[in-house]
């Protein structure tokens, strides 16, 4: 064929891909300390690892990570998967979860900020919230805006429990279609692993926009321990 | 005779069709479909359905998305794309002396008539067949576009300098959330323009707008006039076959997404009928 009737890739134009912002908001309190905390750094590897092995998910996937042990912290904000850097944690100090989320939603709104200045599409962001305990601080603003936020569908929070000692009742707070679930500190790579998966799923798919479905990682979600990645893992 | 403002560039809109009754100016329609990188590494087929065709005066284009979170998107959209195309080339000269109320109520019918068969007879729901929707009947110097959920509508005006795009997409907050010809109340989203001033356009699934359309400030990729070009001043074969090069083989390195598109373009005087002349049969994603 001529070249007059083929388009060469300079004449397209070059948008960003579209992202899944997703914020890991981890308890490394004291109460993590030993094998719990072993076991989240590993998973956190598995993780990072496994978005960067898919090419869907390493051009749409951004994660930030935010902790609380005795402080909160911002361990590592958002970035390109590829770019992304992630320290070992420790675990020590008491449990301010609610200081933890309201960070992680500024977050958050920072990075569509972003997207939106740059024109960068975006799926709705998930914030995956981990403990193994019960909060130290008050958690009444950070619940308040999860629930608008979960509500209006601008936010998808997936509660996890880890260990017998979490505490679920305050977890389910957090996500009101949603139940938290539980499980061992030995199945954390398991769901990191569905949820580098859950990416790929939900990159390239439509859905109404008016808050009458439930998106398939949700659906899976509260299936989980059916279908997707439980062995000792407890719907709560 | 009213104007819709597009970047502050006031495009003539028609109140009604009777501007193209008699007029000598003749279209040309190509549409091509191409399977994403997603779904050809799934080793599913693509779910963007495109028609394309030619009748007697009437020009028709249609570009249906099927959506990703729907069990029979596929289905929704060759259906829709096939269905609604075939309408409009039979309801051209009708649509072209109706108001605004009256061809948005004939076509949402249309669909809902379209959709409600086809669940009916598969046995599935109609949600299942979830598709957004694009389309464009030409008739003489008269233009209709329609449009329910996302994508994008490009056109282009005589003596213009470039292509612009209608702001007539309904699109939510976060990618992939729109709405769908599904919808109950299909007839409330879906946006109509009615146009005499154009002399090209061009319809895309947003699969294909990602690779042509700039989302930061709307600029149109040089490929649109590329593409344009080829329908107008190549043979239909021709035009046709390199459309669907585009899709397949460039269009879709820039996007995971399924990409369909459809062009049309005014052309005074179209060569003498033969095969090439022809209809351009319904293209879908394979």
């Amino acid at each position: 064929m001529d070249d007059e009737l083929r388009i060469r890739f300079d004449e397209l134009t070059d948008n960003p891909s579209a992202r899944v912002p997703i914020s890991l908001v981890l308890d490394v309190s004291g109460s993590m300390e030993g094998p719990p905390i072993a076991e989240l750094n590993r998973a956190i590897v598995w993780f990072m690892q496994a978005l960067q092995q898919d090419e869907i998910a390493a051009s749409a996937a951004e994660v930030n990570v935010v902790t609380f042990g005795g402080h909160v912290n911002v361990v590592a904000p958002f970035r390109d998967i590829n770019r992304q850097q992630i320290s070992r944690l420790g675990a020590n100090g008491n449990t301010p979860m609610g200081g933890a989320v309201i960070t992680a939603l500024a977050e958050l709104d920072q990075v569509k900020r972003q997207y939106q200045e740059t024109g960068t599409d975006y799926y709705q962001p998930w914030l995956v919230l981990m403990t193994d305990g019960a909060p130290t601080d008050d958690i009444t603003q950070a619940v308040n805006e999860c629930q608008k936020r979960v509500a209006g569908r601008k936010l998808t929070v997936f509660p996890i429990a880890i260990g017998h000692a979490a505490n679920v009742t305050v977890l389910s707070q957090f996500s009101q279609h949603l139940p938290p679930m539980r499980m061992d500190a030995v199945n954390l790579t398991e769901f990191f692993s569905w949820l580098s998966a859950s990416v790929s799923q939900v990159v390239g798919t439509s859905m109404p926009g008016d808050g009458g479905a439930m998106d398939a990682t949700e659906e899976a979600f509260k299936n989980a321990g059916t279908i997707s990645w439980g062995r000792a893992i407890e719907r709560v | 005779m009213r104007a819709l403002f597009l970047g502050g560039v006031p495009l003539s809109v028609c109140d009604s069709m009777a501007v193209g009754a008699g007029a000598k100016v003749k279209w040309r329609a190509v549409g091509a479909a191409a399977t994403g990188r997603k779904h050809q590494g799934l080793g599913r087929q693509g779910q963007d359905a495109v028609f394309a065709r030619t009748k007697s005066a009437n020009s028709v284009v249609v570009v249906c998305d099927g959506a990703g979170s729907a069990a029979n998107a596929m289905m929704g959209a060759r259906t829709i794309a096939e269905g609604v195309g075939q309408f409009l080339l039979r309801r051209a000269a009708r649509l072209a002396n109706q108001d605004a109320t009256a061809q948005r109520a004939q076509i949402a019918a249309c669909v809902q008539r379209l959709v409600s068969r086809t669940a009916s007879r598969a046995g599935i729901p109609e949600a299942s067949l979830a598709s957004t929707l694009l389309f464009a009947v030409a008739r003489g110097r008269f233009v209709l576009l329609g449009q329910v959920g996302d994508g994008a509508v490009l056109v282009r005006r005589p003596r213009a300098l470039g292509w612009l795009r209608l702001p007539l997409a309904t699109r939510g907050e976060h990618a992939g959330e729109t709405v769908f010809a599904t919808h109950p109340n299909m007839g409330d989203y879906l946006h109509l323009a009615c146009l005499d001033d154009v002399d090209g356009l061009m319809l895309m699934s947003d699969g294909a707008e990602s690779s042509l359309v700039k989302r930061a400030n709307g600029e149109v990729s040089p490929a649109v006039a590329k593409m344009a070009g080829w329908v107008r001043h190549e043979s239909l074969s021709r035009a046709r076959k390199a459309l669907r090069v585009a899709a397949e083989q460039t269009l879709v390195q820039r996007t995971l997404d399924d990409v369909g598109l459809a062009v049309m373009v005014q052309t005074a005087a179209l060569p003498a009928a033969g095969p090439e002349a022809g209809d351009v049969k319904t293209r879908l994603g394979s």
